[in-house]
């Protein structure tokens, strides 16, 4: 009896300690030291829908980077992980701005206007691959609304989401109509308490992304205004970020990270690549239909929407949308943008990729 | 007082040399008293002098013996008679104990009592003299400011994030100055005052008549008990549906916030009055309406102070958050706009002055509780 308890202990902390060994050593196999001088992984930050159930779904050109595995493995090569950071819908400009500044994320695919923020108090991040055209912005009004388009506003109250991109376009539309800032009363709610405040007649507009489709599908609200149409230069932008110490520090994972992107932008971005793309965004939460109203109808072609190259027109849109935050009173000081790209990845990228002469400047 | 000392100096007059001989000639009350002659402290007067005198206070007879003052010699005198036979240490081991009437005591009396005392208090220390100090109180808010100083000067955090409480200083005047910081706290605190004052008056309206109906109690009990465990953060998005992201929506969350805590402190309040109260206000042949207002409303008042001081508080955060998620003014829509600027030392104006408002309130209606309830203390003293 002894002897077989003696025996059957010394048979279990034999598997105890077999097991201990086998678990280290397949951890020490699995995440293989980085290569010296180099970081334990790579953060980036990135819009995710509906990330129940504990599973993040991106949304974005970061879901298809994440999609295709393809950074995930050359960090890999290089011992260096690759986490994925995912941020809500209701408040993507702050969390990553707050998280930029914490240091807890090296990159980020977000906004124009929270970068200009982020930037104008004391951040330093830079514009490291062009997020091209994607995203439209539309004026909602209450379904039984009598208001036709932005002029019937004047007086009224609008709901929009202060510091977020689209605010950039909301003023491009006052501007266009001959209104002021002033002309209109800004509620500034997030989307979610935007959406609902037009539901229960307490806002006259909504400025909102694609979920406007959402309310009309409910008939809560009428899309009055789209910025599918109007000059390139209104749209909201939404590219990849990278903090300047990251870059500076860490070049070659940088290029890695760049080039990632641009290899997605390119798969996205041929015919074919539509369909996939739409079935990527419907997989991220939102509804096939929204999307394929979203993309729908947009002036620039597909391919060019998918460009990532830092043209005169993305700087031009930069220079402007600062200047507009500095007389709207969202940052203290003027912010020069010109400090804020780092063309050389991109080039690096196309370079690599031999795609130099696939999007047209 | 003037019976006092005509008692203290009482058995320092000579009739304790006369008392044997009278205790002889009349019969007395049985006394557990030695026949002989006390052995009181007759032969020494300067002693008597830097004695304390023992209680000669709870001498039933003094009054008689005031009335009979003439006749002192020949009627006896019972005092001496209750007085133990004390001998010179145990009187001084007596004068310590608390007197019952408040004795004119000689200067040097005192001093034996308070020396013990003083003594533990300085071997204490520094930690006890600190607490003892009136000002000890702003140790943890100092001990804070000097963390806080500390963690932004060595940068602990990155200058974004952590503000230093100069900047923050500095960023509320420029917001006092440029009158967006009063703007902001002015609609706040009507919101406030508006929401509380609905909720906490329909509060106590409830709350009583829920303790007193029990009608009114079996109908409603379980709806409000389920209603008061929903958190007024998470109706925020109903109320908006409901209200609009106007200033009904605020007030209605500032009402509820309110409602709830004080509906159920009065409701407490009179659930745990004593029956016999009541009983005795029947007896007496009071109406309904007199036991309510004679009986149940003075005695749920300090339950009721309670209850509306928790609320105010309470309803205040409710409040600010509710100005965080929706709202185109006050102090939470302030924070909020700035964390969207990323202007964090203005959302450290904001979270600095929030705590201390909530504090302010908290303190003034500490304040006018103690004030209404002075009767209560007065009454405590008196006893």
């Amino acid at each position: 009896m002894f002897d077989s308890f003696v025996v059957k202990r010394r048979g279990a902390l034999a598997v105890l300690a077999l097991s201990l060994f086998s678990l280290t050593g397949a951890a020490s196999v699995a995440s293989a030291a980085p290569a010296a001088g180099l970081p334990d992984s790579v953060r980036i930050a990135a819009v995710a829908r509906n990330a129940t159930g504990g599973k993040a779904l991106f949304a974005g050109s970061s879901a298809l980077v994440a999609s295709q595995g393809w950074l995930a493995a050359e960090l890999g090569k290089l011992g260096v992980k690759l986490e994925w950071l995912p941020v809500t819908t209701n408040s993507v400009a702050v969390q990553v701005n707050e998280a930029f500044a914490n240091k807890s994320i090296d990159f980020a695919q977000y906004g124009d206007l929270p970068s200009i923020i982020a930037n104008a108090s004391g951040l330093k991040t830079r514009l490291v691959v062009p997020g091209g055209s994607l995203n439209n912005t539309y004026l909602v009004v209450p379904f039984n609304s009598t208001a036709r388009s932005i002029n019937d506003l004047k007086g009224k109250k609008i709901a929009l989401h202060r510091g977020r991109p689209w605010e950039y376009p909301f003023s491009r539309l006052l501007a266009a109509n001959g209104l002021k800032s002033t002309d209109v009363r800004l509620l500034n709610l997030n989307p979610q308490a935007g959406a609902a405040a037009l539901a229960s007649g307490s806002a006259d507009a909504f400025f909102t992304l694609s979920d406007a489709f959402l309310l009309e599908d409910k008939k809560i609200g009428r899309v009055i205004w789209a910025s599918k149409t109007p000059p390139q230069d209104w749209k909201m932008r939404a590219e990849l970020w990278g903090s300047a110490d990251f870059l500076a520090k860490y070049p070659q994972l940088a290029q890695l990270v760049a080039t990632a992107y641009v290899r997605a932008h390119q798969i996205a971005s041929v015919d074919s690549g539509r369909d996939e793309y739409i079935q990527a965004e419907a997989a991220a939460g939102q509804p096939e239909s929204v999307v394929r109203r979203e993309l729908d109808g947009d002036t620039r072609a597909w391919k060019a929407r998918w460009s990532p190259l830092l043209t005169a027109e993305v700087k031009a849109h930069y220079a402007a949308e600062a200047l507009y935050a500095k007389q709207s009173g969202l940052i203290a000081k003027p912010l020069d943008t010109s400090t804020l790209y780092v063309p050389q990845f991109v080039d690096q990228a196309l370079v690599q990729l031999k795609l130099q002469q696939y999007w047209a400047p | 007082m003037s019976t006092n000392s005509v008692i203290a100096t009482q058995p320092r007059s000579p009739q304790p040399s006369h008392s044997p001989s009278s205790q002889q000639s009349l019969p007395l009350p049985p006394q557990p008293m030695p026949p002989q002659p006390l052995p009181l402290p007759q032969p020494q007067p300067p002693q008597q002098q830097s004695l304390p005198l023992p209680a000669p206070a709870p001498l039933p007879p003094s009054p008689q013996q005031q009335s009979h003052l003439p006749s002192q010699q020949s009627l006896p005198l019972p005092a001496p008679a209750l007085l133990p036979p004390l001998p010179q240490q145990s009187l001084q081991q007596v004068h310590p104990l608390p007197l019952p009437l408040p004795l004119p005591l000689p200067q040097h009396v005192g001093q034996p009592a308070t020396a013990p005392g003083r003594a533990p208090s300085a071997r204490a220390g520094l930690v006890a003299r600190w607490l003892a100090w009136r000002w000890s109180g702003w140790t943890s808010p100092l001990l804070l400011l000097a963390l806080w100083s500390a963690a932004t000067s060595l940068g602990w955090a990155p200058e974004q994030i952590l503000v230093s409480p100069l900047q923050v200083l500095h960023t509320t005047w420029e917001l006092i100055e440029s009158g967006e910081l009063r703007q902001h706290l002015e609609i706040s605190v009507l919101r406030l005052a508006g929401g509380f004052a609905i909720g906490a008056v329909a509060g106590i309206g409830f709350g009583l008549l829920l303790g007193l109906s029990p009608g009114l109690r079996a109908y409603t009990a379980p709806t409000f008990n389920v209603l008061r465990q929903l958190p007024s953060v998470a109706l925020i998005p109903l109320f908006i549906l409901l209200f609009g992201i106007g200033e009904s929506f605020k007030i209605f969350i500032v009402v509820k916030a309110t409602f709830f805590i004080v509906a159920l402190a009065v409701h407490d309040a009179v659930a745990g009055l004593s029956e016999r109260y009541i009983e005795v206000a029947r007896v007496y042949g009071f109406t309904r309406w007199q036991i309510v207002r004679r009986v149940v409303l003075p005695g749920i008042v300090p339950a009721t102070l309670t209850g509306v001081r928790i609320a105010l508080s309470r309803s205040w955060m409710v409040l600010v958050g509710a100005e965080l998620l929706a709202a185109d003014s006050g102090l939470g829509q302030m924070m909020e706009m700035a964390r969207q600027m990323f202007r964090l030392d203005i959302v450290m104006v904001g979270v600095v002055l929030t705590g201390g408002i909530g504090y302010a309130l908290d303190r003034g209606l500490r304040w006018l509780e103690a004030h209404l309830m002075r009767w209560q203390r007065g009454d405590r003293e008196n006893t």
